[in-house]
């Protein structure tokens, strides 16, 4: 029997995140290049009232699998719930979220499944009658061209921000399908989720990244940068180096680099940050990358689309004077 | 003849790389800066146990051979000419002396680092060629008591024992002494060119009681042997300050940019690095080689290695200074330290006329080299 | 307790990678290789917790040809007990579930409480391994932890999340991959690189394992460099000039906001 496209999603906090829209129009890139049908599973405690999200994406069904133990991520539920749906189909591609949870939830789906798994895909192309997966490896130093087998499963991860998500079109809502949700407990649960005071949007997510280095010379100096996040407003966030981050200046859930987090916003500003190759690799993949520093030869300018020469504490700030300029 | 490194000796190499490329480098233009060695370091460096490299497992050493351990002073003299001076003096001229003298129950100590050693030798007018010349040992009840004034002497912060040569019947001995005994004044820090937070002083010692370790024929024998050793061990920091100012170099010159074009593809920033590379492997070459021959004393082959390596790491800082440009000079880059370093390790445990003369007596006994 | 840290042999961060003439693999040579730094950080959590339970063992487990031995013995020289290395030369360009497939056989064959795996190898970057052996052994998974207590038969363990961090509590066994943060490793001692090379490493092939289907799911059509970015522009100025030309451009031309 030949396999569907299927997309795995979950709510986060009751919400519908943005990365679960990218995840369906990657499935439905790959359901139209594969002519096969997109069908998605769906865990919630309350799947019915996000059910709008999946009109007009091109979405045949959706199997509905609510139960309030599955409002929050548990591998252990999804994985097995997800398993025994699809069960061994041949050629079927399962289409992961870009984020943690669905990073976790891929190994075990490949492992469940027998299928191939390939995560951090950043474009989708067809080649000699195959679906080709594009994704970096060696921190972004190579690209891999990857298949699935023939004949075999596959399970998809991709990047957050690496396809394009169109706006809902007039193809309608997809069929629901209530299921039945049977769960034995499991033996990881989440007791608690801690969300840092004035939890700030995590890097990954941002679509604009406003990243600080060792040029910021003190953590209080960082209040620049928030100054700046805030007049953007909305999907803005700062990020660091690991300079930054090693100074205590800054979390670690802000460093972007090697080992922090691999980014790829709208708009990258690297304020004070040399270029390392640690850092590149984390932040080479945005749309747009402006670099502030005052060394012309900086090794950042080697990547960036824009660059001003220049201290940050006199660049930055006149960049806030002109965006309350042209707010109002 | 092999050139290939045995595991144990790549690893070590590796991980001691690590830790100054990742942990001392970051640090050392702020101890060039405040001339300060942050206690953390010398904590950090003794529990990898880099003051006990080739002492007995015993005594908590790690019982390195004499190769390992001069890839090691390489890897921290990439990093910091201050600390590969600490480390020389410690392993070389404190642990080595102790160990070949059988005065062992000090020894744990030192070797896990939680007391560190130096030596003190120099004075008006000697070098390390000559015996001591002021500073007089006399017995005194079965123990000794020094008279006398010693120049230039590390002495970083927990700094615990010197071992000091002292003439005795008119002879070269060595002494033990307690850094802090009645009867030593320490001057304040001298300022230095480089080596900073090594604390270079001046000592003066009135009738302060030492330890004999050795004397006569056998102290000869040792203060030959252990300022040897010390030799190899800072030529080999003075490759890695040459590989360092190499590094430096090459990455500068790739990415500045002068008529359009990275500076690396002007003939003449391309003689520049081709030089250094020249310096920097001869000398690593000849001091490797020196190495593989029992170290006893010295000999024509170290003085060779140790006087070749004083004048290209010399030529090698300035090069990496003038292929730089007007940054070079700048205190803002590194290489005008690493070229201070360079001076200040140049001359330690032998100046240039003492490996000269050691050379030049080989030839005229019609020995090759 | 007993504790399997799988560790894998990686290129250097620094290191230059350029791709082989047949574009299925990477050219090795001149490439220096290391502990894959995520797995530091489990085996450093791994023998952090054996210093606090003494009776505790610590065993490494990799993947790969003879070179992986280095890797080995760092992991061995920051503290784990002993090595299991398998290998077999048709396992060069095996996927992550095949090679996920042998660690969980291995494991099989051992006893263990937690076994540690690094959030993803930095060479293919694909942090399969974890979730796809939970499934094969049946073992809670737990990823991207930066904090791990033991107490009560139990692990309490923090997974960091896009703007979150969970606080998991987790039977034993499990797993847990290991995410910045989790802890500091050490430098090895000259005395523990020493001590390293006399612990025991034993080597395994697939074949001993009973592992017998070695097919790869996935297929590598090629490998290409990124694509490189097209020259940027410096805007020239005085920062307030230049501020505003900046502004402008993220405006107008590229209409970020
Ligand atoms: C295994 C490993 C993993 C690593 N992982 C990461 C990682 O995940 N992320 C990461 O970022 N790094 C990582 N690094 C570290 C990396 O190598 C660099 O050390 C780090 O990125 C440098 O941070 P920085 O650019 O903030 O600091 P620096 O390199 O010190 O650069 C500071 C910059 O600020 C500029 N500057 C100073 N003052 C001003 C001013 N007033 N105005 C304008 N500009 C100014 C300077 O010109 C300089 O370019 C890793 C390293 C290793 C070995």
């Amino acid at each position: 029997m030949s396999g569907n496209v299927y997309t795995i999603l979950d709510t986060r906090d009751g919400e519908f995140p943005q990365v679960n829209l990218e995840a369906l129009a990657v499935g439905r890139l790959i359901a139209e290049k594969s002519g096969k049908d997109l069908i998605s599973l769906f865990f919630s405690d309350n799947p019915s009232a996000h059910l709008d999200k999946f009109a007009g994406r091109g979405v045949k069904k959706v199997h509905l699998f609510a139960s309030p133990e599955l409002g929050k991520f548990n591998l252990e539920h999804l994985g097995k719930l997800t398993i025994n749906k699809i069960g061994q189909e041949n050629d079927s591609i399962v289409v992961l979220p870009a984020n943690i949870h669905g990073k976790e939830l891929g190994g075990y789906l490949a492992a469940g499944l027998g299928a191939g798994y390939v995560t951090d895909c950043t474009g989708i192309s067809e080649e000699g009658g195959k679906i080709v997966y594009k994704r970096p490896a060696y921190s972004g130093k190579v690209i891999q061209k990857l298949a699935a087998s023939a004949g075999a499963a596959l399970v998809v991860g991709f990047r957050p921000n690496s396809f394009p998500v169109p706006e809902a079109d007039a193809t309608g809502a997809p069929e629901t399908v209530a299921e039945t949700v049977s769960t034995e407990p499991a033996k990881a649960v989440i007791v608690e989720v801690k969300k840092p005071e004035g939890a700030a949007l995590d890097v990954t997510e941002a679509k604009i990244i406003i990243s600080g280095g060792r040029g910021l010379q003190e953590g209080a100096n960082f209040s620049l940068l928030e100054e700046l996040v805030a007049l953007i407003g909305q999907g803005a966030t700062v990020g660091a180096s690991r300079m930054a981050v090693d100074a205590g200046w800054r979390d670690h859930q802000a460093q972007v680099g090697q080992t922090g987090k691999v980014v790829s916003p709208e708009l990258y500003v690297a304020c004070g940050i040399s270029g390392a190759i640690q850092h590149l690799v984390g932040m080479s993949s945005s749309k747009c990358i402006v670099a502030i520093n005052k060394d012309p030869e900086a090794n950042i300018f080697k990547v960036a689309d824009f660059g001003i020469v220049g201290d940050i504490f006199q660049v930055v700030p006149a960049i806030c004077e002109e965006m309350k300029r042209v707010k109002v | 003849m092999d050139f290939k490194l045995n595991e144990d000796q790549s690893m070590i190499k590796d991980m001691v790389g690590r830790v100054a490329e990742e942990e001392l480098l970051p640090l050392s233009e702020e101890i060039d800066n405040t001339s300060v060695v942050p206690d953390e370091i010398i904590g950090m460096l003794a529990e990898l146990n880099l003051f006990g490299i080739f002492a007995p497992g015993d005594f908590g050493g790690a019982e390195l051979d004499l190769l390992s351990y001069l890839l090691i002073m390489e890897e921290i003299g990439s990093a910091s000419g201050t600390l590969a001076i600490i480390i020389a003096y410690h392993n070389s001229l404190g642990v080595l002396p102790l160990l070949k003298a059988g005065k062992t129950d000090i020894l744990s100590s030192l070797c896990t680092g939680e007391k560190l050693s130096s030596f003190a030798h120099l004075e008006h007018d000697t070098d390390y060629n000559s015996a001591p010349k002021f500073t007089m040992a006399e017995a005194e009840g079965g123990s000794f008591v020094l008279n006398g004034e010693k120049r230039l002497v590390p002495t970083p912060p927990k700094t615990a024992y010197y071992i000091i040569t002292a003439l005795l019947d008119g002879k070269i001995a060595l002494f033990l002494v307690d850094s802090d005994a009645p009867g030593i004044t320490k001057s304040g820090v001298i300022k230095t060119i480089g080596g900073k937070g090594v604390d270079f002083r001046d000592i003066k010692l009135e009738a302060v009681k030492a330890e004999l370790l050795a004397k006569g024929e056998e102290a000869e024998k040792l203060f030959g042997l252990i300022t040897t050793h010390a030799s190899l061990a800072l030529a080999s920091a003075g490759c890695g300050i040459m590989r360092r100012c190499l590094k430096d170099a090459v990455a500068y010159t790739q990415q500045r940019v002068q008529f359009g074009e990275a500076i690396e593809n002007f003939p003449l920033v391309q003689n520049h690095l081709t030089e250094m590379a020249r310096e920097l492997e001869t000398s690593r070459m000849l001091v490797l080689k020196a190495a593989a021959e029992e170290v006893k004393g010295p000999s024509a082959p170290v003085s060779l290695a140790r006087w070749h390596t004083a004048v290209s790491a010399t030529d090698c800082g300035l090069r990496a200074i003038q292929v730089h440009g007007g940054y070079g000079y700048s205190r803002e880059y590194p290489l005008e330290r690493y070229l201070r370093d360079i001076q200040t390790i140049n001359p330690l445990a032998g100046s240039e006329e003492t490996h000269r003369n050691i050379i030049f007596k080989r030839l005229r006994q019609g020995g090759s080299l | 307790m007993k504790i399997l840290v799988l560790i894998k042999q990686v290129p250097d961060t620094e290191a230059q990678i350029k791709i082989d003439p047949s574009g299925k693999a990477i050219d090795e040579s001149g490439i220096k290789f290391v502990l894959n730094p995520y797995d530091e950080f489990g085996v450093e959590e791994a023998v952090r917790i054996k210093e606090k339970n003494p009776d505790s063992t610590v065993t490494a487990v990799t993947i790969g040809p003879e070179r992986s031995k280095e890797a080995m013995r760092s992991a061995l020289a920051m503290g784990a007990d002993t090595g299991i290395k398998i290998w077999d030369d048709s396992l060069a360009g095996a996927d992550a579930g095949v090679k996920a497939a042998l660690l969980a056989a291995a494991a099989g064959t051992l006893e263990y409480d937690i076994i540690f795996c690094g959030k993803q190898a930095i060479d293919d970057d694909q942090g399969a391994v974890g979730g796809a052996i939970s499934r094969l052994l049946s073992v809670p998974f737990v990823s991207n932890v930066v904090k791990v207590d033991i107490s009560g038969g139990k692990c309490i363990l923090q997974r960091e999340v896009e703007g979150a961090s969970e606080i998991v509590e987790c039977g034993m066994p499990c797993i847990i991959s290991a995410q910045k943060g989790l802890n500091e490793p050490r430098y090895p001692s000259l005395i523990n690189i020493m001590k390293a090379k006399k612990k025991e490493i034993k080597e395994m092939t697939p074949a001993g394992l009973g592992v017998s289907d070695l097919a790869s799911k996935t297929e590598l059509v090629g490998m290409e460099p990124p694509p490189s970015r097209p020259p940027g522009r410096i805007i020239e100025g005085e920062p307030a000039q230049a501020a505003v030309e900046l502004v402008r451009i993220l405006r107008e031309e590229i209409k970020v906001f």
